[in-house]
Formats: structure tokens, sequence, C-alpha cells
């Protein structure tokens, strides 16, 4: 029973909540119910809007069957998956930067002078060439001096400098990174390409001076190799089905994941004699370990054991057997590409480039971004109690790092793995918009960009809805999917 | 802490009081409406001189006020759907304002611009299809402009390369280009320099008598072998010919400032030996000082022809006051408004009765561009055609896919051919989703098909075709020159 003066209090608590409730109710709650009732209606804005009030019509999950049959949906569904392929690489770049800032500078010591007095040096070195007339290499010119303010800068200030220069880009609004990025990337005058061109070149005389039947060996090399990591993959499949950690049909799975390089590697291989040799090779390394599998004494596992073992070991095998079998190609191709002489790539508007292009300035992006934030309030929450023991031990900095940080950051890494994949399947939609349109070709159209394009350019609101509701489905999965299995290691 | 609270939701609503209370219109004594468009310093002058117009008129008072926060189409769209669209919106083109139509968020403007003198004969024929559609009319022109290739005489000069003809046919642009890159650029050197910023396709096609659509608008055509072909010429111009710059060479040009990017400043430096724009070009040009100019109408190897279109004013369906939004329209139409187009180059004025003023031809401080403005005149009336638009597809999604097939080609991922059936397909597919989901649609469509069939039989027959039976302006032109018509 609530006395007069509960009652108020409870009054008093909505009153200073009710702000925060009502803004969430009318900016985020009611307009995501009523998107998900738009998804399963006929809502177009040429029908249905203040001015044109047809009859709306509930359609059921005809939007969604429509979806699933619009070949553009998987192509920029494509376009976001190799963006998000991006994700571990930007990972592990922001904790090496977290690594590297919470490193103890030496402010202080005699080497600190020295760096003050090279950073001084250089400096001065590119004002007087600066003053000299050198504009010709401007850009050189900046970013050197800049480098070497940031020396001095981080001599004096400390860590502090180097963490606030990495958290930039963050802070910096994303369209003004884009488009110095776009002209970073220009073709033929950025400093990307003028940075490539110069080793391109050498390069590419150095190439020309080796046989041909040389370079072409390589491919050989790189697709033994491709054979190599699927019979490593295959064979640690086995020993994890021989000692019960894997259920047997999780295995098969797996390894079908595992052959898929060499099936897809069927319509690309160079020659007949390279797909001869993957498709031999791939079928003896699969018999060899089926036979090994099937004539040892197994352990007995349930049905679910390590799926999520199985999953990641079979995409990182994946994705090293695709690298082998591409390295394979740029090796068949090398003698030809050298007498035509090596170019820089045409970054933003070649339909292959376009891509890597945005992963790369992802990367750089995640550099500095709230990860490496949190790997660095994860370094701090380190107890130093645990490198005391490990330097005890004899540990080395390698053991130090796997033994003691890694899995003491685990749950960061669980929090940013999981917080990366929703912003990657909901992302891309600034950078297309800014630097390529979604093109060339819709090359780097992502699914964010095609919500937008159906909403608003072609006023199919509800259809737009059940593309977003799709996408959420997706984010969903993947995230009970790193919570399922992701959440496991970090316990453990 | 419930005082605090209630002192700061007291403050805050003062301030809100207080805002309001300044807001413009509630300051103002006279109505105000509002016009969205883009943040052109000559539309400071364009106001002024549209107050100065109704008080000379004796026309009702009114406070036109600029908006150019909002003059992208998504905040339009967003806007007028919610019931606070600016009164008149500029719309930049026909493609445009079917869009806003099909939306309902123009007001059919048919019954006033007879009487106050905006109606479509008070512009160029070529602009009709623009500001029109299905017969009514929701926009008027303020301003109207063909893309020609502007010439700069003195570049062609230091390279010893003669003065491309204001006329000419694919052979002689060619043949003229390739004499002119391997002229401008040493040979190992990083090319610079270029005969052309881009080349024609939309007019090379148009040249050759391929419609986006067929003649009743119905289906797409552009899986057509005069397509794929000029496709290939496109192509090779551009990357075997190098007349004109690649995407990534254009990319390469440090320079991109100011109106029309960094094209009208790499035709300053010399970079560009032409450039295709409208007059409205001139707004540049003139702050490079004294260019010796030249135009040339784009080269075609059938029918003559360039693209035309409009920035145009409508009327937002929701306004407050479209009683007295439309007083701008008319302004639109009058000689204060035009002359000061002219004045300021800003394309060709909406009404064309004024370029034949002297302002016009012949402007006493740019004696440089004398003999650039009659041809932008003539071709309006001789070359321009507008683009063709069909009432079952969106025309940003016809752009869309075209752009995609013919940017999958240029970058080597498709063949000429696979690129023009893509094309097709897309926009054919959408075409049949446009019908199912809205199946009002059927009847006319069906209506349309067969009169297709019609024409298709005449032309299956190589009978000419009755120009009542074409409904695509472009089409109807094409037959016209090619003495298809009857």
């Amino acid at each position: 029973m609530m006395t007069p003066k509960d009652r108020r209090r409870l009054r008093t608590g909505l009153g200073f909540l009710a702000p925060n409730i009502l803004g969430f109710l009318a900016f985020t709650l009611i307009p995501l119910g009523f998107s998900l009732v738009l998804a399963f209606t006929n809502w177009d804005l040429r029908h249905h809007n203040m001015f044109k009030q047809e009859h709306l019509k509930f359609i059921g999950v005809e939007s969604f069957v429509r979806l699933f049959h619009e070949p553009n949906f998987y192509k920029y569904l494509g376009n976001t998956v190799f963006l998000m392929m991006g994700i571990p690489l930007s990972i592990a770049a922001s904790l090496i930067a977290a690594l590297l800032l919470s490193n103890d500078l030496g402010v202080g010591r005699k080497r600190t002078y020295w760096t003050v007095a090279c950073g001084s040096l250089l400096v001065a070195a590119c004002v007087m060439l600066g003053l000299l007339g050198a504009g010709a290499s401007a850009m050189t010119l900046l970013i050197g001096g800049v480098i070497c303010l940031l020396l001095v800068g981080g001599t004096f200030g400390g860590a502090t400098t180097y963490r606030t220069v990495f958290y930039i880009p963050h802070f910096t609004s994303g369209v003004a990174t884009f488009i110095l990025w776009k002209k970073l990337y220009a073709h033929e005058t950025g400093p990307v390409n003028t940075f490539l061109a110069g080793p391109l070149e050498r390069l590419t005389e150095t190439l020309r001076g080796v046989p041909a039947a040389h370079l072409t060996a390589g491919m050989w090399v790189w697709l033994v190799l491709a054979l190599l990591l699927l019979f490593l993959g295959l064979r640690r499949l086995r020993l994890m089905w021989v000692e019960g950690e894997l259920s047997w049909w999780l295995a098969a799975p797996a390894a079908v994941g595992l052959l898929v390089p060499v099936i897809a590697s069927l319509f690309w291989a160079p020659t007949f004699e390279g797909k001869f040799l993957l498709v031999v090779g791939a079928t003896l390394v699969l018999l060899f370990q089926l036979i090994r599998g099937l004539t040892s004494a197994r352990l007995p596992s349930l049905a679910s054991s390590g799926s999520g073992s199985a999953a990641a070991l079979a995409a990182l095998y994946l994705v090293g057997e695709f690298v082998a079998l591409g390295f394979a190609i740029l090796a068949y191709r090398l003698p030809g590409m050298a007498e035509a002489g090596l170019q820089p790539p045409e970054w933003l508007t070649h339909y292959h480039w376009a891509k890597p292009a945005m992963m790369i300035m992802g990367l750089w992006a995640a550099m500095g971004s709230n990860n490496m934030l949190l790997y660095l309030a994860g370094l701090s929450n380190i107890p130093p109690e645990l490198y005391e023991a490990a330097d005890i031990d004899g540990a080395s900095r390698h053991q130090r790092f796997w033994n003691v940080t890694w899995p003491q950051l685990a749950p960061t890494t669980f929090f940013i793995v999981v917080m990366s994949v929703i912003g990657g399947l909901q992302g891309g939609f600034e950078i297309a918009r800014t630097m390529t349109r979604g093109g060339p070709a819709g090359s780097t159209t992502t699914l964010a960009y095609f919500i937008y394009t159906e909403g608003f350019e072609t006023g199919r609101l509800g259809y737009a809805s059940a593309v977003a509701w799709t996408l959420f489905a997706m984010v969903f999965i993947a995230t009970l999917i790193n919570w399922k299995f992701g959440s496991k290691h970090v316990n453990d | 802490m419930k005082y605090l609270f209630l002192i700061i939701a007291a403050v805050l609503i003062l301030a809100s009081v207080i805002t309001h209370a300044t807001l413009p219109d509630a300051r103002s004594s006279v109505p105000v409406i509002y016009w969205v468009t883009d943040p052109n310093p000559a539309r400071e002058e364009q106001i002024r001189l549209f107050h100065a117009w109704l008080k000379k008129h004796n026309h009702p008072r009114i406070e036109l006020r600029l908006d150019t926060a909002n003059n992208d189409t998504s905040k339009k769209i967003i806007q007028g759907v919610s019931g606070v669209g600016g009164d008149c919106m500029d719309i930049g083109s026909g493609g445009g304002m079917r869009y806003f139509n099909s939306v309902g968020l123009l007001t059919d403007v048919t019954p006033w611009a007879k009487d106050m003198g905006f109606d479509p004969s008070h512009t160029y024929p070529a602009i009709k299809t623009e500001v029109t559609d299905a017969g009514h009319q929701y926009m008027f022109p303020c301003n109207c402009y063909d893309h020609l290739y502007w010439v700069n005489k003195a570049t062609f000069r230091k390279m010893g390369q003669p003065l491309p003809p204001m006329k000419w046919d694919l052979e002689t642009f060619e043949r003229l280009g390739k004499a002119y890159v391997a002229a401008a650029n040493p040979p190992g050197e990083r090319r610079e320099n270029f005969f052309a910023n881009g080349a024609p396709l939309d007019v090379v096609r148009r040249g050759w008598g391929v419609s986006v659509f067929n003649e009743t608008l119905t289906r797409c055509t552009l899986d057509d072998h005069r397509y794929v072909k000029a496709l290939k010429l496109i192509r090779k111009w551009t990357y075997d010919d190098h007349l004109c710059p690649t995407a990534a060479e254009v990319q390469s040009f440090s320079t991109a400032s100011g109106y029309g990017g960094s094209t009208l400043q790499l035709f300053n430096s010399g970079n560009y030996a032409m450039f295709m724009m409208g007059r409205y070009a001139l707004i540049q040009l003139r702050k490079f000082g004294a260019l010796e100019l030249a135009v040339s109408w784009p080269p075609t190897g059938g029918m003559p022809n360039c693209s035309t279109g409009t920035r145009a004013a409508g009327i937002y369906a929701g306004s407050k006051h479209p009683e007295l939004a439309k007083y701008f329209l008319a302004y639109l139409a009058s000689e204060d408004y035009n002359m000061q187009i002219v004045r300021d180059a800003d394309s060709q004025p909406p009404n064309p009765k004024y370029t034949k003023t002297a302002e016009y031809l012949r402007p006493k401080d740019y004696p440089n561009e004398w003999g650039c403005h009659e041809v932008f005149e003539d071709a309006m009336w001789q070359i321009a055609i507008g683009p063709e638009y069909s009432p079952f597809i969106v025309p940003d999604v016809v752009n869309r896919s075209d752009g995609e097939a013919v940017e999958a080609y240029m970058s080597g991922v498709t063949s000429a051919e696979e690129a023009a059936r893509q094309a097709a397909d897309r926009i054919n597919a959408e075409i049949d989703r446009s019908l199912e989901e809205d199946p009002s649609l059927q009847p006319k469509y069906d209506e349309l098909l067969a009169k297709q069939k019609k024409i298709d039989d005449l032309k299956a027959r190589g009978e000419k075709i009755p120009l009542d039976l074409v409904d695509n302006h472009f089409l109807r032109r094409y037959y016209e020159w090619a003495r298809m018509a009857r």
C-alpha cells in the first residue's frame, strides 16, 4: 500500500523521467514499431501521404519475398559483407594503437632530448625547404612537418598528445574526412598513388629482368600453399571430431566450407594445369582425411559440440585459401603486368578497387576510434600482479601478451566484435553517399544505401522498411551467434 | 531538485515563446512566402526585383524569403509530405517534377498560367515537356539551358590546332580530337590536356535515333545495336584515344571549386580545350577575365541534337498562400526577371523574347562573348530536346539503372552488349513492378500497348508512322527529321 508520500515521490520521479521516456517513445520506439507495421504494407509515398490518401493495403510478407528475389539485394549484401571483412583488421589496428599508446614514453629521460633535437631539426628542414620554394612536394613537406611536430609535441606532452592525435579521426566530421580521403586517393595526383608510383616503377624494372617462367612458377607455389591450408584445416576438423570436440553434422559443413575456394577456383584458375592440380590435390587430401578419420577410434560428442570452433576454423582457413589462390593468379599474370608496367590502382573509380579503398579508409578510422579507447581502458584494468607473476615465470614480451594481455582483454574484444558487426551491417551509407554515390556500377552500394534509395528516390517506404527489418534480422542473428559462441570463450 | 527542474522548464517555455515571437513570419506585416532554391548570390537581387515588380504592377504586397538550406530533393520530399514545404520550390528537371507531382506535392498552375502570362507558350517549345505532365502545367522555368561545347580559342591556337567548326559529325570530332591530344601531350608524360571534358553519350545515341523508351513510352528500348555502338565509341574516345579524361583522370586534377566544379578551372587553365555546359558557365568564366570563347554544337552521326533542361519553380500543394505564390511564377515570365537572367548570364532567360535584345546578344562589358549567345539561343530552337519520361517509372530509377550499366561497361566489368541489355532489363522490370503495385495504371498501359502494336506493324511493313500515334517527343522529332513520319 502506497502512502501519500510514496505517491508524491513517485510522481516527482516520473516527472523527472518523463522527458526522456517521452522522447524515447516519440522518436525511437513508436517509429520503430511503425516501421515494422510499414514493412507489411504497400506504403508508397506516391500514393499514401497527406495529399494522396489512397487505401493502404496489408500485403503480408510480399515485400520480403520480393526482396529475396531481387538480384540487386544480393549484390548489395555482398558489398556490405565484403566491407565487413575489414573488421578483424580494424580491431587489430585499434588494439595495436592502444598497446602503443599505453606504453611509458619515458618523458624526461635522456632520449627525450634526442627526440626533441631530431624533431626540431626535421621541422626546421621542412620549413627551410618550403621557404626555398620546394612547392612541387608541398604535400610531402606538409606530412613530414606534421610528423615532426607530433614527435616534438609528444616528447613534451607524453602519451596524452598521442592519444589525442590518434582520437582525431573519431571527432572529426565524417564528411570532411571522406572528402580528404577522396583527394588522397586521386589516381595520378593523390599522395597515396604518388607514394606507390616510385616503388611500383622500380618493381616493374626488377620484374622485367626476371625470366617470365620464374615469375609464373610462383603460381605453383601458391597453389600448393592453398592445398596445404586445405590439408591443415581438414586435419584440424578431423582431430576435433575424433577427440569428441565436434559432432559429425557440424564437421561436414565446415569441411564443405573449406572446399569452397577450390570449387570457386575452377571458374577462375588461370590454367588447365592449375585446375587439374587443385582438383586432384583436393580430392586426395579429402580422401586421406576421411580414411584417417573413419578408421580412428573416436570419443563421443554432443550434437552441438564445437559449433563455434568449427565456424571460426572454417572461416579462418577459408580466407587463407582464398588469399593463396589470389596470389596464385597474381603470380600467373605478373609477367604480363610487368611488361605493361605496374600502375597504382584507380582507387575509387575502378569497380574492383573501390571497396578495398573504403576498407583501408575504415582501417585508418578504426585505429583512432572508440575501440581504441575501450582497449586503453581494458589495458589499464589488467592487474599488474599478473604481469609481475609472468615476469617471475620468465615470460617473454610475446608470452606476456598472449597469456596475460589477450585473455584479460577478451570481454573488451567480445564487446568490440559485437558492436563492429552491428555497425558493419548497418554502415556504409555516409561513405557511399559522399565518396562514390554507390558506384562505380553499384560496387559500393551497401544495404543501408539501398534502403535510402528505395525509400526516398522511389518512394517505396513499405519496401524500404522491409529491407531495414531484414537488415535488423541479420544484425540480430549475427549478434546471437556472437553471444552464443563468443561469450563462451570470454567466460573461459 | 524538483524546483530546479521546474525553473528549467519555465525558462525553456519562455525561450520558446520569445523565439516564436521573433520569427520572421510573426514580425512581418505582410504575408511571407518562402522560396526553396540554391545558395546562388544572385537570388538576393532576384528577390529585391520581385518586391519592386509587385509594387510596380500594384500586386498584393508579399514578403519573399529565401530558403537555401532545404534544397536537397530528399529534404523537399520529406518536408513536403509532412506539410511544411516551402511555398515555391526549385526543381531541377522535368523528371524531378514528375516525381514530386506523383507524390502530390505540386499545385496544378494551369488555370492561372494563361491569365497571368506564364503558360508554356511564354517559354521555349523544347522546355514544354519539362514543365508539364499529362497536359497540366506544374512549374515555370527560372532559367532554361542547352548543353553545347564551349571552346577556348586561345588553347587551340597555343597547341597549333584548328578551331572546331560549329557543326560537326563524329568523324570530324574524332579526327580533330586525336590531332589535338597528340599535339597537346608530350609523349611519355602524364596526360594533362584533353580535347573535351566529356563525350556526349546521349547525344550520340539520340543522333542515331535511339530513345530510352519506345514510341508509347511503355518499354525501354536501350537494348539496341546502335546504343551498343554509341557505348563503344564513347569508351574508345575516353580510354583508347584519350580525347576526354577518364573518371580517375578527372579525380586526379586537384582543383575542384566554384560553380561547375573543376571543369571550368581546367578549361581556363587550358587542360580542357572544350567543355560541355549551358550558358550559365559564364557566371564563373567571367571571373577568369576575357577568355577568347566560341561555341560548338555536340557532334552527332545523324540527327543534330543537344540536351536541354530547366531549373524551374513550382508551388507547393500545402502552401498557405498559393494565391500569392502564383505571383512569383508570373514574375519569372516578366521582363524585370528575364533581363536580370540575361545580365547575369544564368543560362537562357525563361522567356525567349528577351534574347533578341542587345544586352543578351552583345553584352557591352564582355565583347569576348559576342557570337556565343546566339548559338545557345539558336540551339534551343533548332536542336534542343528534353529527356523522354515514361509515366510508368520514376525518372531517377531510369537514370540510375542506365548509369550503373554504363559504369559497369566503362569499368570493364561487362561488355557493351551486356550493359545495354542490363539497362533495358532493369528499366523494363521496374515498369512491370510499377504496374503490379499500382493496378490503376494497367488500363492506360494496355491502351498504349495496343497503339504500340499498330506502330510496330507499320514499322515492320516499312511504312511511315503517323505522328499522332507517337507519345515519345524525342521520337516524334527524330521521325520528322528522318522523314519516317506522316
